[in-house]
């Protein structure tokens, strides 16, 4: 009897632990006081593509037949053909987005939310496409505001053309800390978060072929439309996360 | 019968000198290429004439009847800082604009007479004047490919009047054997030949 009070006890306490953990939000504010010392802030892009690309399926034959140079190299002229197969399909959606600069669309949103933010204050916008540490540090080192944020977006097709994904990660650094500024260093930021949206074409489409057309359409109109709303969607959550 | 199997192997090498010394030449090459391979020394692009001229298989030259002028090479990329990274190295082009005139100039060898436009030389009445702006170019590694890409919109126009505009997309994947400067500067000449020999068609019809 009393060892099965213990184990209702250990339930009950691993059920608190766990309801616990579960509710309680998630801060990604990392330093809340140096957070609220920052009261202008420069924002930089930092997107390394140029221009939308699809994923590539891996071949995994090497997995299955359990190691061996052959099947390596089986692997990688599939993945080589499928490589080529994707970019000449994904030619009519780039066509179409020729004009559109996803980074400087991301970044109006972004500065229009922050500017909105009461304690912050954001005149300066930077993009680079050096994803490197040297990139980070130019940008970081020309700043004259009291932090650098950094959103480093990748946007990008599912293998079947099918789900447009959008995915980052976004970083504040307080430029007191200069010389020794280290975009690598998470216990530099202030902030910290990442985002992940994904827009599906799966209900309209039913073919790789279909779903260039769904996206190439009318200048990329819903490329467009979705690239746009997930910007307005990061640029709020950004806000968010600053005005706490 | 009590001999020294490491003496044994001495001989049989000393007796083979040549294959000792082919193994000895592969493993260097080896070595060499791998070295190579994991090499994060920054990448340049280059003006190669001979990689340029190999890549473009151009037709026999036959001197066409107008001749063409470069007028202006803009630079509208938003993102100039680098071309891309392949493997661990940079690929830089600080001098992207003069790279796509000494390419345009490559139109030479499908029988235009192509020159840059410059103070001493006036266009004639019959040349044909080209402005290009050059849109996005960049270069990508996924997986065991290696992908480069450039767009360029070219505006035609003779005697101030403007004859067409168009733009022009060159792109190839190739398989990255080692991301070195050859790779990269080979891949950037053949996608830019691409963009010529759709040039060199078009011009047939202002010339």
């Amino acid at each position: 009897m009393d060892s099965l009070k213990v184990l209702y006890g250990i339930v009950f306490f691993a059920c608190l632990v766990f309801f616990c953990s579960c509710s309680s939000k998630k801060s990604y504010v990392m330093n809340a006081s140096a957070l609220k010392e920052v009261k202008t802030v420069d924002l930089c892009i930092v997107l390394a593509q140029q221009e939308i690309f699809a994923e590539i399926k891996q071949s995994n034959i090497t997995q299955y037949t359990l190691g061996g140079a052959i099947p390596a190299i089986i692997d990688a002229s599939i993945d080589h053909h499928r490589a080529k197969d994707s970019e000449n399909s994904i030619q009519p959606i780039r066509n179409a987005l020729v004009d559109y600069d996803f980074g400087k669309h991301l970044a109006g949103k972004i500065q229009a939310e922050l500017n909105l933010v009461n304690t912050i204050k954001s005149d300066k916008v930077t993009f680079t496409n050096n994803i490197k540490k040297e990139g980070y540090k130019k940008e970081f080192a020309e700043s004259c505001a009291q932090a650098v944020l950094f959103v480093s977006p990748n946007y990008y097709l599912s293998p079947d053309f099918k789900i447009l994904k959008i995915t980052g990660g976004i970083k504040l650094f307080p430029t007191s800390m200069g010389s020794a500024f280290d975009p690598t260093d998470d216990n530099q930021c202030v902030y910290k978060d990442s985002f992940s949206y994904q827009e599906s074409a799966e209900n309209s489409v039913s073919s790789k072929e279909s779903a260039v057309g769904y996206w190439s359409d009318n200048s990329g109109e819903h490329m467009r439309q979705a690239l746009d709303q997930a910007s307005a969607d990061i640029a709020k959550k950004i806000a968010l996360n600053l005005n706490q | 019968m009590g001999k020294n199997p490491d003496a044994l192997i001495i001989n049989n090498s000393s007796k083979h000198p040549n294959i000792r010394a082919s193994w000895s030449a592969l493993l260097l090459i080896l070595f060499a290429f791998l070295v190579v391979g994991c090499s994060r020394a920054p990448i340049y692009l280059q003006f190669d004439q001979t990689k340029q001229s190999r890549s473009h298989d151009p037709s026999p030259p036959s001197q066409k009847t107008c001749a063409v002028i470069i007028q202006a090479v803009e630079d509208k990329r938003e993102l100039k800082d680098i071309l891309g990274i392949v493997g661990w190295r940079t690929v830089y082009a600080d001098n992207f604009p003069e790279w796509v005139i000494h390419q345009i100039k490559m139109l030479d060898s499908f029988g235009y007479a192509v020159n840059v436009q410059s103070t001493d030389n006036n266009p004639g009445v019959n040349c044909l004047n080209l402005s290009v702006v050059i849109r996005t170019a960049y270069i990508r590694t996924f997986s065991a490919s290696i992908a480069a890409t450039v767009v360029a919109e070219v505006s035609y126009s003779r005697d101030m009047q403007l004859l067409g505009k168009k733009m022009y997309r060159g792109n190839k994947t190739k398989v990255n054997w080692n991301s070195s400067e050859n790779e990269v500067n080979g891949i950037f000449s053949e996608v830019f030949a691409q963009i010529l020999k759709s040039i060199s068609n078009d011009l047939a019809q202002y010339c």
